[in-house]
């Protein structure tokens, strides 16, 4: 194992991230690591769900158990795992492309039925891992192999989108603002339901708009006396990037006591996971 | 013995007209008077309106396959009469309504027309009541018994025990409309002597009577299923609907998700999170769960799918049985990774086979598909023998907790003889592991090195030779040395077995070698098998042959000749007798 000064070693895995240098995804994993460490949370409880993209690779390299699946799929995997066993914390660490083009509905429909899960989706507004095509937040005019006359479609907003399909909690952070991104991180994980934390993540590799100054100068953090149990207001809020001015950081929006999917699908507080199936009987099913 | 005796009662109607209830009942009444029965249904892909038509074949002895033809077709509307007309059985009846169908057809048979038409006025009897029409089918059931020469004792019991808690005027309503459409034809008609009749002290049988569905269901619940995600399909859904049923006493999650696509998704997050999980499609929405399908096999997390096949290809027939998606199933996803596709042949195997597939999936770590049809589905079957705790419960090789392991680090994908490395659940005490979509070293992380990759390759392939020991062979029925072997796989093999029967004491012998273990096939199990066989027919439900193209691929062998079928409909004993006698004879 690499030395490592950082309390957050016991997070690392043996290999390690092989994002560009500078890459806004390490200032994510940073807050991720800081905001499980801070919670204490033991590391066998909980399962990152990467999905495939620069982002879902953080999976292989933080030291708690990993499931890195499909593009676009990894929000009804951690569905399936939080159903499993309700025991286990498990976060999604997706990017834009996964989250809002290719599993979009998961997105919506995840939100809706208030699955006990925290998506944080890392917000490059391109798909990296190909090489910068543009992606459903890239903004109006962004050039890419795919656009080389410059995005003409109008960008995706991922918050307004979580509000309006009733998740019921939506944050936003920076990857430049560490601190603070791991705040969401930990409000999100602890939240009862549905987490959505949208990072705003410069790549330095093939995004030369939204860079590290960009966020810097546009990002504001939100009101002491901001009221984030109104959602109406979230989703005005919410729509403030769509001028590409100005990006409210902090928690738009959180609703607390509503039943989650589990609350609402299992049947008993075991996890299903753990039961003992070795000797059921049907006698009954068959009238004997 | 006692003297084989058989009858088929078909009954046509509109969809809504309570054509499934009037087959259902048929079914139990004749189960009570100590016979068996199979039943076939055929419905368009409508809710309400179209021709809904049930057959129930009922038998001194059990019976498996729908029949082309029919003694008795209860009629109750006027397409039921066209639809069924060429079906008839010489002497057999069209008992039809005759308050709301005006046939000139003749009563009694003639040349063109070999049966008896007997008309009972079942709206008006119906509206006789309580001015509705909701005992028109009872009333029909009622006119059925006096064909049969029957008591209606046992069918108004049978009401009671279904209306007599939701209330007491709906079982008297229905009683008196059976009454009085038994009396209306022992009044009015001479009971036609072409009628088969059965011997009425028979003892009831202590009968199991259910669906494909039901019994792949009841099997997962057995094998300790405690995750079920799905979309709706036809015709699958009724393995889903049957679990969602029973969720809430037998403890299993149960959801229906956005897609198949979530469904598989999700279905594999449980299972890797330790759940025995289960999901089930069709073809269509098989096809949007293939991705996930390699994703299982590369993570090697066990997934159990039934795939409930139908005529494709595209939305194809969305309610009628074909055996066209094998091939498919067989290959779907990229790249190469270990698998089992099995096809139960009928309800007890159905029931058996759901949990062989979880603890293989299990076992080897390897998604397991059972394929079904629409035939099996939803044809009702009844057993009298079911040995309910035959298959016991195997989870494989799990890790519990860290002290178990005799290394300080978990190597999740460690390389083995047979393949099969101990897993470990997420939430395990002192033990954390990476698991992945991308090819990985021992300890799961992200590995592109060419040697590791053939390891690894090498280690999942290696599963799916494993496995073989554990796969039971192909059953032969019938003599051994017989000059003709159909081969039967998945819901071929009862219409194949009753050819058996029918072929005794003519020129050539016939005997059925039934597969339910269709993918992997084993070379050294089957070659000496098959190659005994004297001339060999394969039968399916497809065009292309895939099974037959199977043997010759993975085995080497290659049939006699193959028979196929793809209109829609199961095969029918007769037409394989009829294909047998004009090619052997």
């Amino acid at each position: 194992m690499k030395h490592n000064a950082s309390p957050l070693e016991k997070y690392h895995t043996q290999s390690t991230p092989n994002w560009c240098p500078g890459c806004g995804n390490f200032g994510i994993w940073v807050s991720l690591k800081n905001a499980i460490a801070n919670l204490q949370i033991p590391h066998h409880n909980v399962v990152i769900v990467g999905d495939i993209g620069c982002s879902g690779k953080l999976a292989y390299w933080t030291e708690v158990n990993g499931f890195a699946t499909l593009h676009g799929r990894s929000i009804p995997v951690a569905e399936g795992v939080k159903m499993a066993n309700r025991d286990l914390t498990v976060i999604v660490v997706a990017g834009d492309g996964g989250t809002l083009s290719e599993g979009l509905q998961h997105f919506i429909h995840a939100a809706r039925r208030n699955v006990n899960i925290t998506v944080l989706m890392h917000n490059n507004q391109l798909y990296g891992l190909t090489k910068g095509q543009a992606s459903s937040t890239s903004e109006k005019g962004y050039k890419s192999s795919t656009t080389p006359e410059g995005s003409y479609e109008t960008p995706l907003n991922p918050s307004v989108l979580a509000l309006v399909a009733q998740a019921t909690f939506v944050a936003a952070g920076f990857a430049g603002n560490a601190k603070h991104l791991t705040q969401m991180i930990e409000k999100a994980i602890t939240h009862e339901g549905f987490a959505y934390v949208d990072a705003y993540q410069p790549c330095v590799t093939y995004n030369y708009i939204n860079t590290y100054a960009f966020y810097s100068e546009r990002t504001y953090e939100l009101e002491e006396e901001y009221d984030a149990t109104n959602r109406v207001e979230a989703i005005q809020r919410a729509m403030e990037i769509d001028g590409g001015q100005k990006f409210p950081i902090g928690v738009l929006y959180q609703e607390q006591g509503q039943k989650t999917l589990e609350d609402n699908v299992l049947h008993s507080d075991k996890p299903l996971a753990k039961r003992d199936v070795s000797d059921i009987s049907v006698a009954k099913l068959f009238g004997r | 013995m006692a003297k084989h005796t058989e009858l088929v009662i078909t009954v046509g109607g509109k969809a809504g007209q309570g054509v499934l209830s009037s087959g259902a009942f048929i079914q139990q009444i004749m189960s009570e008077l100590g016979l068996y029965t199979f039943t076939w249904t055929e419905y368009p892909s409508l809710i309400k309106g179209g021709h809904n038509a049930v057959m129930v074949r009922v038998s001194t002895d059990s019976v498996m396959t729908p029949k082309e033809t029919t003694n008795i077709v209860i009629a109750l509307d006027q397409v039921s009469i066209e639809m069924h007309w060429h079906e008839m059985e010489e002497g057999g009846v069209i008992l039809y309504d005759s308050s709301t169908i005006k046939t000139e057809y003749s009563h009694t048979p003639t040349k063109e027309q070999p049966f008896s038409m007997i008309g009972v006025p079942l709206t008006e009897i119906s509206r006789g009541i309580d001015k509705s029409s909701f005992y028109t089918n009872t009333a029909a059931l009622g006119a059925m018994h006096a064909l049969l020469d029957i008591p209606t004792t046992v069918f108004e019991t049978l009401l009671d025990k279904k209306y007599g808690r939701k209330s007491q005027t709906i079982v008297e309503n229905n009683v008196t409309a059976v009454r009085k459409a038994f009396e209306y034809v022992q009044n009015e008609y001479d009971r036609p002597q072409t009628i088969p009749s059965f011997s009425l002290n028979r003892e009831s049988l202590d009968q199991v009577i259910m669906n494909g569905s039901q019994a792949i269901a009841y099997g997962a619940v057995k094998a300790g299923v405690t995750f079920t995600a799905a979309y709706p399909m036809t015709p699958a859904t009724p393995v889903f609907d049957n679990l969602v049923k029973l969720a809430p006493e037998y403890d299993i999650a149960a959801k229906q998700a956005e897609d198949e696509i979530s469904a598989v998704c999700m279905t594999v997050g449980a299972s890797y999170a330790g759940s025995r999980a289960m999901t089930m499609t069709s073809g269509g929405g098989f096809s949007l769960m293939v991705e996930a399908l390699g994703f299982a096999g590369i993570t090697e997390t066990p997934l159990v799918v039934v795939e409930a096949m139908r005529g494709g290809p595209s939305t194809g027939l969305p309610t009628k049985t074909e055996q066209s998606d094998l091939r498919f199933i067989v290959h779907a996803s990229q790249g190469e990774f270990p698998r089992v596709v099995l096809a139960p042949g009928d309800v007890e195997e159905a029931y058996y086979e759901a949990q062989r597939a979880f603890n293989l999936a299990d076992k080897y770590q390897l998604p397991v598909m059972i394929v079904s049809d629409k035939y099996l589905a939803t044809s009702q079957m009844s057993f009298t023998d079911f040995d309910l705790d035959r298959i016991k419960v195997d989870r494989g090789v799990l890790v519990r907790s860290a002290s178990e392991l005799g290394e300080e680090v978990y190597h999740r994908y460690q390389l083995t003889k047979d393949g099969v490395s101990p897993r470990a659940l997420p939430g395990t005490p002192g033990l954390t592991y990476k698991s992945g979509s991308d090819e990985h070293n021992e300890l799961g992380e992200i590995c592109e090195d060419p040697d590791n990759r053939v390891a690894q390759m090498n280690k999942r392939m290696q599963k799916e030779i494993t496995l073989l020991a554990d796969l039971p062979k192909p059953q032969l029925y019938g003599s051994k040395n017989a000059d003709v072997t159909l081969i039967s796989w998945g819901s071929t093999k009862h219409a194949c077995l009753e050819v058996i029967d029918l072929m005794k004491g003519q020129d050539i012998s016939v005997n059925v070698l039934h597969f339910v273990y269709v993918y992997p096939l084993d070379e050294k199990q089957l070659i000496p098998i098959l190659s005994r066989l004297k001339k060999a027919v394969i039968v399916e439900n497809n065009y292309e042959a895939q099974f037959a193209g199977m043997l010759k691929e993975y085995v080497g062998f290659v049939a006699d000749d193959h028979l196929l079928k793809y209109n829609g409909l199961p095969f029918y004993p007769a037409e394989i007798v009829t294909y047998l006698k004009k090619k052997f004879f």
